[in-house]
Protein backbone atom coordinates (compact mmCIF):
# COMPACT_ATOMS: atom_id res chain seq x y z
CA UNK A 1 0.00 0.00 0.00
CA UNK A 2 0.98 3.17 -0.78
CA UNK A 3 0.69 6.84 0.21
CA UNK A 4 2.48 10.11 0.00
CA UNK A 5 4.09 12.21 2.57
CA UNK A 6 5.64 15.88 2.14
CA UNK A 7 6.99 18.67 4.10
CA UNK A 8 4.86 20.64 6.38
CA UNK A 9 5.30 23.58 8.80
CA UNK A 10 2.77 24.28 11.66
CA UNK A 11 2.68 26.79 14.28
CA UNK A 12 1.57 24.98 17.95
CA UNK A 13 -0.43 27.03 20.46
CA UNK A 14 2.65 28.70 21.61
CA UNK A 15 3.53 30.14 18.17
CA UNK A 16 6.63 27.27 17.45
CA UNK A 17 6.93 26.53 14.02
CA UNK A 18 7.12 22.60 14.35
CA UNK A 19 7.92 20.47 11.32
CA UNK A 20 5.61 17.89 10.90
CA UNK A 21 7.26 15.59 8.37
CA UNK A 22 10.79 16.17 6.81
CA UNK A 23 10.43 13.85 3.91
CA UNK A 24 8.85 14.15 0.43
CA UNK A 25 8.85 10.59 -0.44
CA UNK A 26 6.43 6.94 -0.53
CA UNK A 27 5.69 4.85 2.64
CA UNK A 28 5.15 1.34 2.31
CA UNK A 29 3.89 -1.70 4.28
CA UNK A 30 6.93 -4.20 4.98
CA UNK A 31 4.56 -6.87 5.39
CA UNK A 32 4.97 -7.45 9.25
CA UNK A 33 3.01 -4.38 10.28
CA UNK A 34 5.50 -1.73 9.48
CA UNK A 35 6.04 1.37 7.28
CA UNK A 36 9.24 1.50 5.17
CA UNK A 37 10.32 4.24 3.39
CA UNK A 38 10.90 4.04 -0.42
CA UNK A 39 12.44 6.10 -2.58
CA UNK A 40 12.81 6.48 -5.91
CA UNK A 41 15.68 8.41 -7.25
CA UNK A 42 16.06 9.04 -11.09
CA UNK A 43 18.93 7.88 -13.51
CA UNK A 44 20.83 11.47 -13.41
CA UNK A 45 19.77 12.38 -9.79
CA UNK A 46 22.92 12.60 -7.60
CA UNK A 47 20.26 12.22 -5.12
CA UNK A 48 20.96 14.97 -1.78
CA UNK A 49 22.35 12.34 0.55
CA UNK A 50 24.33 11.14 -1.57
CA UNK A 51 26.38 14.17 -2.10
CA UNK A 52 26.65 15.10 1.33
CA UNK A 53 27.61 11.59 2.48
CA UNK A 54 30.75 12.14 0.00
CA UNK A 55 31.94 14.96 2.53
CA UNK A 56 32.25 12.73 5.36
CA UNK A 57 34.11 9.91 3.04
CA UNK A 58 36.74 12.57 2.05
CA UNK A 59 38.30 12.41 5.75
CA UNK A 60 38.63 15.15 8.27
CA UNK A 61 38.16 18.33 6.26
CA UNK A 62 35.27 16.41 4.39
CA UNK A 63 33.79 16.14 7.86
CA UNK A 64 34.33 19.73 8.54
CA UNK A 65 32.21 20.72 5.50
CA UNK A 66 29.31 18.56 6.62
CA UNK A 67 29.63 20.08 10.21
CA UNK A 68 29.54 23.44 8.42
CA UNK A 69 26.37 22.74 6.37
CA UNK A 70 24.38 21.26 9.06
CA UNK A 71 25.24 24.08 11.44
CA UNK A 72 24.25 26.95 8.66
CA UNK A 73 20.59 24.61 8.25
CA UNK A 74 20.40 24.87 11.75
CA UNK A 75 21.28 28.78 11.74
CA UNK A 76 19.17 29.65 8.97
CA UNK A 77 16.06 27.47 10.54
CA UNK A 78 16.32 30.24 13.75
CA UNK A 79 17.13 33.18 11.90
CA UNK A 80 13.75 32.18 9.35
CA UNK A 81 11.39 32.02 12.53
CA UNK A 82 10.99 35.22 13.92
CA UNK A 83 10.22 36.07 9.63
CA UNK A 84 7.51 33.62 9.82
CA UNK A 85 6.03 35.32 13.12
CA UNK A 86 5.97 38.77 11.71
CA UNK B 1 12.51 8.17 -45.00
CA UNK B 2 13.45 6.41 -41.39
CA UNK B 3 16.44 5.40 -39.74
CA UNK B 4 16.21 2.01 -40.12
CA UNK B 5 15.33 2.46 -44.21
CA UNK B 6 18.96 4.14 -44.13
CA UNK B 7 19.93 1.52 -41.70
CA UNK B 8 20.71 3.47 -38.70
CA UNK B 9 19.64 1.37 -35.81
CA UNK B 10 19.42 2.91 -32.30
CA UNK B 11 21.17 1.22 -29.30
CA UNK B 12 18.25 0.28 -26.50
CA UNK B 13 20.47 1.00 -24.10
CA UNK B 14 21.53 4.08 -24.12
CA UNK B 15 18.69 6.11 -23.99
CA UNK B 16 19.36 7.27 -20.27
CA UNK B 17 21.09 10.44 -21.13
CA UNK B 18 18.95 12.38 -23.13
CA UNK B 19 21.90 15.00 -24.34
CA UNK B 20 23.49 12.16 -26.38
CA UNK B 21 23.13 8.61 -28.02
CA UNK B 22 24.39 5.63 -29.35
CA UNK B 23 23.52 4.17 -33.15
CA UNK B 24 24.63 1.36 -34.76
CA UNK B 25 25.06 1.46 -38.77
CA UNK B 26 26.52 -1.49 -40.01
CA UNK B 27 29.53 -2.21 -37.81
CA UNK B 28 30.13 1.33 -36.80
CA UNK B 29 29.15 2.51 -33.54
CA UNK B 30 28.34 6.50 -33.67
CA UNK B 31 27.05 8.76 -30.80
CA UNK B 32 24.85 11.65 -31.64
CA UNK B 33 25.91 14.86 -29.56
CA UNK B 34 23.48 17.61 -28.78
CA UNK B 35 24.66 21.13 -28.60
CA UNK B 36 25.38 21.10 -25.25
CA UNK B 37 26.99 17.80 -25.41
CA UNK B 38 28.76 18.89 -28.72
CA UNK B 39 30.43 21.87 -26.89
CA UNK B 40 31.80 19.45 -23.97
CA UNK B 41 33.22 17.41 -26.18
CA UNK B 42 35.08 19.75 -28.03
CA UNK B 43 36.23 21.17 -24.26
CA UNK B 44 36.57 17.02 -23.82
CA UNK B 45 38.82 16.64 -27.08
CA UNK B 46 41.10 19.17 -26.32
CA UNK B 47 42.18 18.21 -22.87
CA UNK B 48 45.65 16.13 -22.55
CA UNK B 49 44.06 13.76 -19.94
CA UNK B 50 40.88 12.48 -21.90
CA UNK B 51 43.92 11.83 -25.35
CA UNK B 52 46.31 9.63 -22.63
CA UNK B 53 43.23 7.67 -21.20
CA UNK B 54 42.77 6.77 -24.71
CA UNK B 55 46.09 6.01 -26.01
CA UNK B 56 46.58 4.15 -22.70
CA UNK B 57 43.48 2.39 -24.01
CA UNK B 58 41.64 2.92 -20.97
CA UNK B 59 38.56 5.07 -22.28
CA UNK B 60 37.63 3.59 -26.01
CA UNK B 61 39.03 5.01 -29.37
CA UNK B 62 36.80 7.79 -30.33
CA UNK B 63 36.91 10.48 -33.54
CA UNK B 64 34.38 12.75 -34.80
CA UNK B 65 33.08 12.05 -37.65
CA UNK B 66 30.98 14.26 -40.33
CA UNK B 67 27.22 14.56 -38.47
CA UNK B 68 25.78 14.36 -41.55
CA UNK B 69 25.28 10.13 -41.15
CA UNK B 70 23.17 11.05 -38.07
CA UNK B 71 20.56 13.54 -39.17
CA UNK B 72 19.42 15.64 -36.17
CA UNK B 73 22.08 15.62 -34.25
CA UNK B 74 24.93 18.68 -33.32
CA UNK B 75 28.05 16.19 -33.63
CA UNK B 76 28.65 12.61 -34.23
CA UNK B 77 31.38 10.31 -32.79
CA UNK B 78 32.26 7.33 -33.75
CA UNK B 79 33.55 4.68 -31.01
CA UNK B 80 36.24 1.80 -31.57
CA UNK B 81 34.36 -1.64 -31.76
CA UNK B 82 33.58 -3.72 -28.59
CA UNK B 83 34.65 -6.96 -29.53
CA UNK B 84 31.48 -8.63 -27.19
CA UNK B 85 28.99 -6.59 -25.02
CA UNK B 86 28.69 -7.70 -21.32
CA UNK B 87 26.87 -6.80 -18.56
CA UNK B 88 27.90 -6.40 -14.79
CA UNK B 89 26.11 -9.34 -13.42
CA UNK B 90 28.32 -11.69 -15.64
CA UNK B 91 31.58 -10.67 -14.41
CA UNK B 92 33.44 -12.09 -11.79
CA UNK B 93 34.82 -10.05 -8.40
CA UNK B 94 37.78 -9.42 -9.98
CA UNK B 95 36.50 -8.12 -12.98
CA UNK B 96 33.80 -5.71 -11.11
CA UNK B 97 36.52 -4.94 -8.71
CA UNK B 98 38.71 -3.79 -11.64
CA UNK B 99 36.05 -2.32 -13.58
CA UNK B 100 35.08 -0.25 -10.33
CA UNK B 101 39.19 1.20 -10.10
CA UNK B 102 39.43 1.80 -13.88
CA UNK B 103 36.14 4.25 -13.06
CA UNK B 104 37.73 5.66 -10.33
CA UNK B 105 40.67 6.30 -11.46
CA UNK B 106 39.14 8.31 -14.49
CA UNK B 107 37.56 10.21 -12.55
CA UNK B 108 40.62 11.29 -10.46
CA UNK B 109 42.48 12.01 -13.64
CA UNK B 110 39.59 14.20 -15.09
CA UNK B 111 39.21 16.44 -11.73
CA UNK B 112 42.14 17.96 -11.77
CA UNK B 113 41.78 18.78 -15.33
CA UNK B 114 38.38 20.56 -14.60
CA UNK B 115 35.92 17.72 -15.60
CA UNK B 116 33.85 14.60 -13.97
CA UNK B 117 31.68 12.09 -14.66
CA UNK B 118 27.73 12.77 -14.98
CA UNK B 119 27.00 9.24 -13.75
CA UNK B 120 28.86 6.35 -11.93
CA UNK B 121 27.23 3.19 -13.99
CA UNK B 122 29.35 0.15 -14.08
CA UNK B 123 27.56 0.01 -17.33
CA UNK B 124 30.10 2.58 -18.04
CA UNK B 125 32.40 -0.44 -18.57
CA UNK B 126 33.32 -3.22 -21.26
CA UNK B 127 35.92 -5.24 -21.88
CA UNK B 128 38.48 -5.76 -24.73
CA UNK B 129 40.21 -9.22 -23.58
CA UNK B 130 40.28 -9.23 -19.62
CA UNK B 131 41.28 -4.97 -19.74
CA UNK B 132 38.38 -3.21 -18.61
CA UNK B 133 37.99 0.05 -21.32
CA UNK B 134 35.68 3.13 -20.31
CA UNK B 135 32.66 3.20 -23.03
CA UNK B 136 30.85 6.16 -21.76
CA UNK B 137 32.50 9.41 -23.20
CA UNK B 138 29.20 11.10 -23.04
CA UNK B 139 29.49 11.06 -19.44
CA UNK B 140 32.28 13.63 -19.85
CA UNK B 141 31.19 16.42 -18.23
CA UNK B 142 33.12 20.22 -17.36
CA UNK B 143 33.55 20.20 -13.35
CA UNK B 144 31.38 22.78 -11.36
CA UNK B 145 33.66 23.73 -8.81
CA UNK B 146 32.33 23.14 -4.97
CA UNK B 147 30.14 20.21 -6.39
CA UNK B 148 31.07 16.24 -5.37
CA UNK B 149 30.72 13.76 -7.60
CA UNK B 150 26.56 12.99 -9.05
CA UNK B 151 27.59 9.79 -10.18
CA UNK B 152 28.73 8.78 -6.40
CA UNK B 153 25.64 6.91 -5.84
CA UNK B 154 25.35 4.81 -9.37
CA UNK B 155 28.45 3.58 -8.46
CA UNK B 156 27.65 2.78 -4.99
CA UNK B 157 24.59 0.86 -5.86
CA UNK B 158 26.09 -0.86 -9.35
CA UNK B 159 29.74 -1.52 -8.00
CA UNK B 160 30.80 -0.48 -4.77
CA UNK B 161 28.24 -2.72 -2.83
CA UNK B 162 28.19 -6.00 -4.86
CA UNK B 163 31.81 -5.70 -4.24
CA UNK B 164 30.75 -5.90 0.11
CA UNK B 165 28.18 -7.85 -0.77
CA UNK B 166 31.05 -10.53 -1.79
CA UNK B 167 34.02 -9.80 -0.03
CA UNK B 168 32.14 -9.41 3.54
CA UNK B 169 29.67 -11.44 3.02
CA UNK B 170 30.61 -14.09 0.83
CA UNK B 171 27.30 -13.89 -1.49
CA UNK B 172 27.21 -13.84 -5.14
CA UNK B 173 26.58 -10.35 -6.55
CA UNK B 174 25.84 -11.81 -9.87
CA UNK B 175 22.19 -12.69 -9.21
CA UNK B 176 21.90 -9.15 -7.13
CA UNK B 177 22.85 -6.99 -10.14
CA UNK B 178 20.71 -9.31 -12.60
CA UNK B 179 17.56 -8.60 -11.15
CA UNK B 180 17.81 -5.18 -10.46
CA UNK B 181 18.98 -2.79 -13.93
CA UNK B 182 20.08 0.04 -11.09
CA UNK B 183 21.82 -2.31 -8.50
CA UNK B 184 21.59 -2.48 -4.98
CA UNK B 185 20.21 0.30 -2.69
CA UNK B 186 21.95 1.34 0.50
CA UNK B 187 18.40 0.57 2.21
CA UNK B 188 18.62 -2.91 1.42
CA UNK B 189 22.33 -2.87 2.44
CA UNK B 190 21.83 -1.58 5.38
CA UNK B 191 19.28 -4.82 6.10
CA UNK B 192 22.09 -7.05 5.49
CA UNK B 193 24.76 -4.98 7.54
CA UNK B 194 23.64 -5.40 11.50
CA UNK B 195 25.28 -6.03 14.48
CA UNK B 196 29.16 -6.02 14.13
CA UNK B 197 28.77 -6.20 10.19
CA UNK B 198 28.28 -2.68 10.87
CA UNK B 199 32.11 -2.31 11.33
CA UNK B 200 33.59 -3.73 8.57
CA UNK B 201 35.53 -1.79 6.15
CA UNK B 202 33.12 0.66 3.59
CA UNK B 203 30.03 -0.47 5.71
CA UNK B 204 29.59 2.13 8.52
CA UNK B 205 29.80 5.31 5.74
CA UNK B 206 28.76 3.79 2.55
CA UNK B 207 26.22 2.02 3.49
CA UNK B 208 24.89 3.14 6.83
CA UNK B 209 25.25 6.85 6.85
CA UNK B 210 24.70 6.87 2.92
CA UNK B 211 21.29 4.84 3.40
CA UNK B 212 20.76 7.61 6.07
CA UNK B 213 21.33 10.68 4.63
CA UNK B 214 19.31 9.64 1.86
CA UNK B 215 16.34 9.39 4.33
CA UNK B 216 16.99 12.36 6.10
CA UNK B 217 17.65 14.77 3.29
CA UNK B 218 14.80 12.66 0.94
CA UNK B 219 12.83 15.96 0.93
CA UNK B 220 15.93 18.69 -0.26
CA UNK B 221 16.35 18.55 -3.94
CA UNK B 222 20.39 18.25 -5.09
CA UNK B 223 20.27 21.41 -6.34
CA UNK B 224 20.15 23.18 -3.07
CA UNK B 225 22.67 20.55 -1.72
CA UNK B 226 25.19 21.52 -4.33
CA UNK B 227 24.51 24.79 -3.16
CA UNK B 228 24.85 24.67 0.55
CA UNK B 229 28.15 22.67 0.03
CA UNK B 230 29.98 24.99 -2.39
CA UNK B 231 28.83 27.93 0.29
CA UNK B 232 30.52 25.23 3.06
CA UNK B 233 33.68 25.23 1.43
CA UNK B 234 33.41 21.85 -0.49
CA UNK B 235 36.08 21.98 -3.29
CA UNK B 236 37.94 20.04 -6.03
CA UNK B 237 40.80 18.68 -3.32
CA UNK B 238 37.87 17.34 -1.19
CA UNK B 239 36.13 15.41 -4.30
CA UNK B 240 39.62 14.58 -5.16
CA UNK B 241 40.10 13.10 -1.58
CA UNK B 242 37.21 11.32 -1.43
CA UNK B 243 38.00 9.49 -4.79
CA UNK B 244 41.12 8.08 -3.77
CA UNK B 245 39.53 7.19 -0.04
CA UNK B 246 36.90 4.72 -2.33
CA UNK B 247 40.40 3.71 -4.25
CA UNK B 248 42.11 2.41 -1.12
CA UNK B 249 38.89 1.17 0.34
CA UNK B 250 38.11 -1.04 -3.02
CA UNK B 251 41.83 -2.02 -3.16
CA UNK B 252 41.19 -3.67 -0.02
CA UNK B 253 38.52 -6.03 -0.82
CA UNK B 254 38.77 -9.35 -2.22
CA UNK B 255 36.84 -12.36 -2.50
CA UNK B 256 36.03 -14.64 0.17
CA UNK B 257 37.54 -18.42 -0.76
CA UNK B 258 34.63 -20.97 -0.87
CA UNK B 259 35.02 -24.29 -1.68
CA UNK B 260 33.57 -24.71 -5.08
CA UNK B 261 33.31 -28.66 -7.50
CA UNK B 262 34.16 -27.02 -10.56
CA UNK B 263 37.37 -25.35 -9.02
CA UNK B 264 39.27 -28.77 -9.27
CA UNK B 265 37.13 -30.09 -12.17
CA UNK B 266 39.87 -30.55 -14.99
CA UNK B 267 42.15 -32.62 -12.21
CA UNK B 268 39.02 -34.63 -11.50
CA UNK B 269 37.59 -35.46 -14.93
CA UNK B 270 38.57 -38.20 -15.50
CA UNK B 271 40.76 -37.79 -19.08
CA UNK B 272 43.74 -39.29 -19.75
CA UNK B 273 46.32 -37.67 -21.92
CA UNK B 274 45.87 -39.38 -24.95
CA UNK B 275 42.64 -38.34 -24.57
CA UNK B 276 43.46 -34.65 -23.76
CA UNK B 277 46.22 -34.43 -26.64
CA UNK B 278 43.48 -35.75 -29.06
CA UNK B 279 40.91 -33.08 -28.07
CA UNK B 280 43.29 -29.91 -28.08
CA UNK B 281 44.34 -30.67 -31.34
CA UNK B 282 40.74 -31.06 -32.65
CA UNK B 283 40.01 -27.98 -31.29
CA UNK B 284 42.59 -26.18 -32.87
CA UNK B 285 42.25 -27.67 -36.08
CA UNK B 286 38.51 -26.70 -36.28
CA UNK B 287 39.09 -23.14 -35.09
CA UNK B 288 41.46 -22.97 -37.82
CA UNK B 289 39.48 -24.51 -40.32
CA UNK B 290 37.22 -21.22 -39.41
CA UNK B 291 39.90 -18.58 -41.09
CA UNK B 292 40.81 -16.57 -38.48
CA UNK B 293 37.26 -16.36 -36.45
CA UNK B 294 36.48 -12.81 -35.18
CA UNK B 295 34.79 -14.11 -32.19
CA UNK B 296 34.88 -17.61 -30.42
CA UNK B 297 32.51 -18.67 -27.75
CA UNK B 298 33.89 -21.51 -25.30
CA UNK B 299 30.39 -22.88 -23.86
CA UNK B 300 31.58 -24.37 -20.23
CA UNK B 301 35.49 -23.01 -20.05
CA UNK B 302 36.36 -24.23 -16.78
CA UNK B 303 40.09 -23.19 -16.52
CA UNK B 304 39.78 -22.12 -20.12
CA UNK B 305 42.14 -24.47 -21.94
CA UNK B 306 40.13 -24.92 -24.64
CA UNK B 307 39.82 -20.97 -24.95
CA UNK B 308 43.58 -20.66 -24.77
CA UNK B 309 43.94 -23.04 -27.56
CA UNK B 310 41.25 -21.05 -29.85
CA UNK B 311 42.46 -17.35 -28.93
CA UNK B 312 45.92 -18.73 -30.89
CA UNK B 313 43.77 -18.26 -34.20
CA UNK B 314 40.65 -16.07 -33.25
CA UNK B 315 40.09 -12.28 -33.02
CA UNK B 316 38.30 -12.58 -29.18
CA UNK B 317 37.23 -15.43 -27.26
CA UNK B 318 34.37 -15.82 -24.79
CA UNK B 319 34.60 -17.94 -22.26
CA UNK B 320 31.62 -18.86 -20.31
CA UNK B 321 31.71 -20.49 -17.26
CA UNK B 322 28.91 -20.86 -14.58
CA UNK B 323 30.81 -20.80 -11.43
CA UNK B 324 31.98 -17.57 -10.29
CA UNK B 325 34.96 -18.66 -8.52
CA UNK B 326 36.22 -20.72 -11.42
CA UNK B 327 35.29 -17.88 -13.40
CA UNK B 328 37.23 -15.52 -11.65
CA UNK B 329 40.31 -17.64 -11.20
CA UNK B 330 40.84 -17.72 -14.72
CA UNK B 331 40.01 -14.09 -15.11
CA UNK B 332 43.67 -13.51 -12.33
CA UNK B 333 45.56 -16.00 -14.34
CA UNK B 334 44.65 -14.58 -17.66
CA UNK B 335 45.43 -10.67 -16.59
CA UNK B 336 48.68 -12.31 -14.87
CA UNK B 337 49.33 -13.74 -18.77
CA UNK B 338 48.70 -10.97 -20.43
CA UNK B 339 46.50 -12.75 -22.57
CA UNK B 340 44.66 -9.86 -24.78
CA UNK B 341 41.52 -11.70 -26.56
CA UNK B 342 39.99 -13.81 -23.93
CA UNK B 343 36.72 -12.55 -21.87
CA UNK B 344 35.73 -14.54 -19.24
CA UNK B 345 32.14 -14.50 -18.06
CA UNK B 346 30.42 -15.81 -15.50
CA UNK B 347 26.83 -17.31 -16.39
CA UNK B 348 24.81 -20.62 -16.25
CA UNK B 349 23.90 -22.16 -19.57
CA UNK B 350 20.68 -23.88 -18.09
CA UNK B 351 19.84 -20.72 -17.23
CA UNK B 352 21.41 -17.61 -19.59
CA UNK B 353 21.11 -13.92 -19.18
CA UNK B 354 17.94 -12.75 -20.18
CA UNK B 355 17.20 -9.50 -21.88
CA UNK B 356 16.87 -6.81 -18.88
CA UNK B 357 16.12 -2.94 -17.90
CA UNK B 358 13.41 -1.04 -20.16
CA UNK B 359 11.31 -3.19 -22.17
CA UNK B 360 13.41 -5.93 -21.70
CA UNK B 361 15.81 -5.09 -24.44
CA UNK B 362 18.06 -2.55 -22.76
CA UNK B 363 20.40 -4.64 -21.64
CA UNK B 364 20.52 -7.54 -24.41
CA UNK B 365 19.91 -10.96 -23.53
CA UNK B 366 23.40 -13.79 -24.27
CA UNK B 367 21.08 -15.20 -27.09
CA UNK B 368 20.75 -11.49 -28.78
CA UNK B 369 24.67 -11.26 -28.12
CA UNK B 370 25.87 -14.67 -29.28
CA UNK B 371 26.73 -14.56 -33.09
CA UNK B 372 29.94 -15.84 -33.11
CA UNK B 373 31.83 -17.71 -35.80
CA UNK B 374 32.79 -20.83 -33.67
CA UNK B 375 31.44 -22.41 -30.56
CA UNK B 376 32.69 -25.07 -28.45
CA UNK B 377 31.01 -26.85 -26.21
CA UNK B 378 33.27 -29.18 -24.62
CA UNK B 379 31.66 -32.24 -21.92
CA UNK B 380 28.74 -30.18 -20.93
CA UNK B 381 25.69 -31.95 -23.21
CA UNK B 382 25.62 -34.35 -20.25
CA UNK B 383 25.51 -31.66 -17.51
CA UNK B 384 22.83 -29.82 -19.13
CA UNK B 385 21.18 -33.05 -20.44
CA UNK B 386 21.45 -35.43 -17.35
CA UNK B 387 22.10 -32.83 -14.28
CA UNK B 388 19.42 -30.73 -15.74
CA UNK B 389 17.29 -32.75 -17.54
CA UNK B 390 17.27 -30.30 -20.73
CA UNK B 391 15.97 -32.82 -23.69
CA UNK B 392 19.61 -33.40 -25.89
CA UNK B 393 17.67 -32.22 -28.87
CA UNK B 394 16.94 -28.52 -27.35
CA UNK B 395 20.67 -28.51 -25.98
CA UNK B 396 21.75 -29.32 -29.79
CA UNK B 397 19.36 -25.94 -30.42
CA UNK B 398 20.96 -23.37 -28.22
CA UNK B 399 23.82 -24.54 -28.98
CA UNK B 400 23.52 -23.66 -32.72
CA UNK B 401 21.59 -20.92 -31.75
CA UNK B 402 24.60 -19.09 -30.61
CA UNK B 403 26.73 -19.36 -34.75
CA UNK B 404 26.22 -16.84 -37.11
CA UNK B 405 25.08 -18.68 -40.76
CA UNK B 406 27.84 -20.91 -42.01
CA UNK B 407 29.10 -21.00 -38.75
CA UNK B 408 30.93 -23.82 -36.66
CA UNK B 409 30.11 -26.25 -33.83
CA UNK B 410 32.40 -28.06 -31.69
CA UNK B 411 30.78 -30.69 -29.85
CA UNK B 412 31.50 -32.96 -27.80
CA UNK B 413 29.24 -35.91 -26.53
CA UNK B 414 29.94 -37.88 -23.03
CA UNK B 415 28.25 -41.74 -23.78
CA UNK B 416 26.43 -42.88 -21.08
CA UNK B 417 29.03 -45.43 -20.33
CA UNK B 418 31.64 -42.74 -19.25
CA UNK B 419 32.58 -42.51 -15.59
CA UNK B 420 31.02 -38.51 -15.61
CA UNK B 421 27.49 -39.65 -16.94
CA UNK B 422 27.46 -42.61 -15.13
CA UNK B 423 27.76 -40.35 -11.84
CA UNK B 424 25.50 -38.26 -12.91
CA UNK B 425 23.04 -40.64 -13.99
CA UNK B 426 23.20 -42.56 -10.61
CA UNK B 427 21.70 -39.49 -9.29
CA UNK B 428 18.53 -40.11 -11.04
CA UNK B 429 15.63 -42.46 -11.05
CA UNK B 430 16.65 -45.15 -13.08
CA UNK B 431 15.92 -45.42 -16.96
CA UNK B 432 14.88 -41.33 -16.80
CA UNK B 433 17.13 -40.91 -20.18
CA UNK B 434 16.71 -43.23 -22.43
CA UNK B 435 17.14 -40.85 -25.53
CA UNK B 436 20.68 -39.99 -24.15
CA UNK B 437 22.76 -42.01 -26.49
CA UNK B 438 24.99 -41.21 -28.96
CA UNK B 439 23.04 -42.34 -32.08
CA UNK B 440 20.32 -40.38 -30.90
CA UNK B 441 22.79 -37.24 -30.74
CA UNK B 442 24.21 -37.82 -33.75
CA UNK B 443 21.02 -38.27 -35.23
CA UNK B 444 19.72 -34.75 -33.93
CA UNK B 445 23.12 -33.30 -35.57
CA UNK B 446 22.19 -34.72 -38.85
CA UNK B 447 18.95 -33.32 -39.05
CA UNK B 448 20.18 -29.85 -38.11
CA UNK B 449 23.46 -29.24 -39.55
CA UNK B 450 26.38 -30.69 -41.52
CA UNK B 451 28.89 -33.18 -39.38
CA UNK B 452 32.19 -32.12 -41.25
CA UNK B 453 34.30 -35.05 -39.10
CA UNK B 454 34.03 -36.47 -36.54
CA UNK B 455 36.48 -38.63 -33.53
CA UNK B 456 36.17 -40.70 -30.67
CA UNK B 457 38.49 -40.15 -27.78
CA UNK B 458 41.07 -42.90 -27.23
CA UNK B 459 39.10 -43.78 -24.12
CA UNK B 460 36.23 -44.81 -26.18
CA UNK B 461 33.67 -42.93 -24.05
CA UNK B 462 33.68 -39.71 -25.83
CA UNK B 463 33.53 -38.80 -29.27
CA UNK B 464 33.65 -35.12 -30.53
CA UNK B 465 32.18 -33.55 -33.67
CA UNK B 466 32.84 -30.68 -35.73
CA UNK B 467 29.79 -29.50 -37.70
CA UNK B 468 28.59 -26.63 -39.43
CA UNK B 469 25.30 -24.87 -39.65
CA UNK B 470 23.09 -23.36 -42.66
CA UNK B 471 25.71 -23.54 -45.74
Amino acid sequence: MWRRSSVRCQRNKWGVTVEILTLDCRWRHDGEGRERLVMHLAYLDAGSGSLIVQAVVGGVAGAAVAAKLYWRRLVDRFRRQPTDRG
Amino acid sequence: MTSSDIGIRVDPGSFRDPANRVFHVGDQVLRGLDPQAARDWAALAGSGFFTRLVAEGKVCGTEQVDPAVLPGWAAVLRHERIPFVSHPYEWSFGMLRDAALLHLEILRRALPAGFTTKDGSAYNLQWRGVTPVFIDVGSFTPLADGEPWAGYRQFCQTLLYPLLLQAHLGLDFQPWLRSRVDGIEPDQMRRLFRGARRLLPGVPTHVHLHGAMQQRNAGASSADVRAQLRAAGYSRQLALATVRGIEKLVRRLDRREEPSHWVDYQRTCGYTAQDRAEKERFVEAAVRAAGAPRLVLDLGANDGRYARIAARHAAAVVAVEQDPAVADTLYRALRAEGDQRILPLVMDLADPSPGGGWGGVERAGFSTRARAEVALALAVVHHLAIGRNVPLGQVVDQFLGCLRPGGRLVVEFVHPEDPMARRLLANKPDGLFPEYRRDVFERLLAARCRVERQRELPSGTRTLYQVVVGD
